[in-house]
């Protein structure tokens, strides 16, 4: 225990001496926290100010002046709601004079085969985003009206046939992320209205994935260095291999967790904190369970991922190799970080395969914590992805400790896939 | 010249004749379909084409039976559109969701007229093209007096292109086509590229220096020749990748074009966005090569140079990580520096043209930018090599590679 606890110590220490680490760990995150604040005090003064804008602007404060060309003949009627911010041209040019000029923010162009395709094209000026949506609704609103005769009773009932469209079920757990309708007050999908709410579990995704590949990266870069200099070599002969590769595994492993830990509080705080700078949702708060959940799987993720990374990194012979060999090691890292960052952007993170990907422990501390960030997951689901985890890791560490053998070590034999399974089974 | 082609040779084969070349050439394509196909699939499963039943407590739905023109509108939307049927109870609508006869039942009560309120149940969470449908089917249903073309483009709405100004750039609603993803791809491979080769050129000069062979090598040959043979060897490996990786992309693409993908089919995108990108590409590229082989020939080992050489990689990438933001501001203070400066430029000037049309001026004055830039980290490369080999044996700060001013006067 005390030689674990020496090979800990010396990792902790060279990775602290490293300004790279001081840097990212420390210094990044509680600049993030700063900048946040100081966004949120200078918004909190001007705040009143625009209070009383807001107060004196129309019915539409965010509407702009918008142009019409209809080479269709079919826009009769503009309605009444929308006569202040619609204006009709009779060529392009014009319309394109005033964009210039900037009287109108953008205009239509509807085809003369309109009814027959339903398509317009909206023009902005060149400066303006094209994967913004603008205000196109108010021209299909328009349209609509035309095309009911400018029937304004008639208007509102197909332009929202749903105003509410309330979900139930019989499941006996709750498959979807549990939230009926539009909500903020936590991560996920469920948060339509707000872009950082909605894609947080995307970002928790990255930030794992991130730390995961760093940390087991420079566990690779350790051993590797140490049985280049033939270091490994002289502490094998006073140290067991189990006992070399759990004290770097701590070593770099707290580490990490510090970085990770440092980060996820530097997010709780400006999330929770600054919700107003980064423009939260005032009932927005980011779950602690979250937080807990997340430092169990990174240390049942790290350690997984820690031990198959020293394991190739004792089988290198060349640092050439290296490249290659972290893309076959970390696949299943960035299978599972592929799956985690689309799934929430598409609100499918409950389907089938992501919840196979959440219990596999290759990718469970990715996926789970993606699953988790975007919704409810069922408690036996995070039982049976932990303790899969956590078994996966230590027979790993088991195995991984057995190449740490002179005949492996000083074998000079090119780094294969093959030699690694073969190893790694004993054989 | 013809010493520094011999070193050139040497590289390139010295690379290119290896199994580990070939995963390095495939990985790039090959992450790149994994990607599309887990898009794709993830997609796949947000449809579902089960039955779906409706209990219409207020009287809304008079037309049951969809034309033809309806259901192929669907068809081409949906791939596989679902059928509604009608249940005349509630009761009767559970029973046919609990025996799986249909994925969910929209409920629409005695009051919708006055609330528009809908209820859907389900035991499974359905499909998204359920709900879309189920709305067009109760706009039909609306607007049933009028004309059939009118409640048609009722019911199937107004598609938005948006067009740029000049009228060479067009989206369409349903999101950016392939074509107007091409010159991302293109800024994409070009970050690849560096990502790959930066392994390659750091190695090509720290190796020899390590084993010692470049002190033999410089007495029957110039820096130049040496450097040079060597840039020119890592060109001719990052080309080969280059052509691979186009190869294998554009088989990709005509399978898929063929196998009916829609997404594949209009492959028409903006030539201009194409040149200005690899006008910024090539000389950012050389940028960071001629910097890879100035680290690569000061690190005192090969692993010291790599860890150097992602801090670039790094600065590459911020742009991507900056995409939301530049989806919303796209000629931000923020986006119009990163595309001026070296590193971040080939992504900024990539992301931006994807979300907007980047100005001609500043178009240019990166690609001028990145030239300078370029010219500047040959000659530091050349400077570092000589300085390096006049150290002899002594370990070098990096603060003092990069005093310019004391390699300038050697």
């Amino acid at each position: 225990m005390k030689k674990i606890f020496l090979v800990m110590r010396r990792e902790i220490v060279n990775t602290f001496h490293s300004r790279l680490y001081v840097f990212f760990a420390f210094i990044l995150p509680v600049l993030v926290v700063l900048i946040v604040g100081a966004v949120k005090l200078i918004q909190s003064r001007s705040t009143s100010a625009i209070e009383n804008e807001n107060a004196v602007s129309s019915t539409y404060p965010q509407l702009n002046y918008e142009g019409i060309i209809d080479q269709s003949g079919f826009v009769q009627f503009i309605p009444e709601e929308f006569q202040n911010y619609l204006r009709l041209y009779s060529d392009e040019d014009h319309a394109k004079k005033d964009l210039q000029s900037g009287r109108i923010s953008a205009y239509y162009i509807i085809p003369a085969d309109y009814l027959d395709m339903g398509e317009i094209y909206y023009v902005y000026p060149n400066e303006k985003s094209f994967m913004i949506d603008g205000q196109s609704w108010v021209m299909s609103k328009t349209l609509m009206f035309n095309l009911l005769d400018a029937d304004l009773t008639l208007l509102d009932m197909p332009w929202n046939p749903i105003r509410y469209l309330e979900k139930r079920t019989f499941s006996p757990q709750p498959l979807t992320n549990g939230f009926q309708g539009e909500d903020c007050s936590r991560p996920g999908a469920s948060c339509v209205s707000n872009d950082l709410v909605r894609y947080m579990p995307s970002i928790m995704v990255a930030l794992f994935f991130v730390t995961f590949m760093t940390s087991s990266n420079k566990l690779f870069d350790n051993v590797h260095t140490e049985k280049e200099n033939r270091t490994i070599e002289v502490v094998l002969l006073s140290i067991s291999p189990k006992q070399l590769l759990a004290g770097k595994i701590l070593g770099l492993g707290l580490t990490g967790f510090l970085q990770t830990a440092v980060w996820l509080g530097s997010f709780f705080i400006s999330f929770n904190l600054g919700g107003m700078a980064l423009n939260l949702p005032h009932n927005f708060e980011f779950p602690i369970h979250i937080l807990i959940w997340g430092l169990i799987y990174f240390v049942g993720g790290f350690s997984l991922y820690a031990n198959l990374m020293a394991g190739s990194g004792a089988l290198v012979q060349k640092m050439k190799e290296a490249g290659i060999v972290n893309y076959i090691i970390l696949a299943p890292l960035f299978l599972g970080y592929i799956f985690g960052l689309i799934a929430p952007l598409s609100d499918t993170s409950n389907s089938p395969i992501l919840i196979f990907l959440s219990i596999f422990p290759f990718t469970s501390p990715l996926v789970m914590i993606m699953r988790m960030t975007d919704g409810i997951v069922p408690l036996w689901q995070l039982i049976s992805s932990v303790v899969l985890l956590f078994l996966t890791a230590y027979i790993t560490l088991n195995t991984v400790a057995s190449m740490f053998h002179a005949q492996n070590l000083l074998s000079g034999q090119p780094f294969s896939l093959k030699r690694y399974v073969r190893v790694m089974l004993g054989r | 010249m013809n010493k520094l082609w011999r070193v050139a040779v040497f590289d390139y084969k010295r690379n290119v004749y290896k199994k580990s070349f070939i995963f390095t050439l495939l990985s790039v394509p090959l992450i790149l379909a994994f990607c599309i196909g887990v898009g794709l699939f993830i997609e796949s499963g947000m449809h579902n084409s089960n039955l779906v039943g409706y209990v219409d407590k207020a009287g809304v739905i008079k037309k049951s039976v969809l034309s033809p023109e309806i259901r192929n509108t669907w068809l081409t939307e949906f791939n596989k559109p679902v059928e509604f049927i009608a249940y005349p109870s509630e009761e009767q609508a559970q029973t046919a969701l609990k025996e799986k006869i249909i994925q969910a039942y929209y409920l629409i009560p005695t009051d919708y007229f006055l609330t528009r309120h809908v209820i859907q149940v389900y035991l499974e969470k359905p499909g998204n093209n359920s709900d879309y449908q189920f709305f067009d089917f109760l706009q039909l249903n609306l607007v049933e007096d009028k004309p059939q073309e009118i409640a048609f483009r009722v019911a199937f709405g107004t598609k938005t292109i948006v067009r740029s100004l000049d009228a060479k750039r067009f989206v369409p609603e349903s999101g950016p086509t392939f074509g107007s993803l091409m010159p991302l791809f293109i800024n994409l491979s070009f970050l690849g590229l560096i990502m790959a080769s930066s392994g390659y050129t750091i190695s090509a000069m720290a190796e020899e220096k390590e084993n010692r062979t470049q002190e033999i090598l410089i007495t029957s040959i110039s820096n130049l020749e040496l450097i040079g043979g060597k840039i020119l060897g890592i060109v001719l490996i990052s080309l080969t990748m280059l052509i691979t990786w186009s190869i294998v992309v554009f088989i990709g693409i005509f399978s898929a074009s063929r196998m009916g993908i829609s997404w594949f089919k209009d492959l028409s995108m903006d030539f201009r966005i194409v040149i200005s990108t690899l006008a910024i590409a090539l000389p950012a590229y050389v940028l960071v090569t001629a910097l890879m082989v100035a680290i690569g020939s000061a690190a005192p080992s090969e692993k010291e140079g790599q860890s150097f050489a992602t801090i670039f990689i790094i600065f590459h990438i911020v742009p991507l990580y900056l995409g939301i933001y530049f989806m919303k501001t796209p000629h931000s203070p923020v986006a119009i520096i990163l595309s001026m400066m070296p590193f971040t430029g080939l992504m900024a000037i990539g992301v931006r043209n994807f979300f907007s049309i980047v100005p001609t001026w500043q178009v240019l004055a990166s690609v001028a930018s990145q030239i300078i830039w370029a010219l500047v980290s040959i000659r530091f490369a050349i400077w570092a090599f000589r300085f390096v080999n006049l150290r002899f044996g002594q370990r070098l700060k990096w603060v003092e590679l990069f005093t310019l001013g004391r390699i300038g006067s050697l």
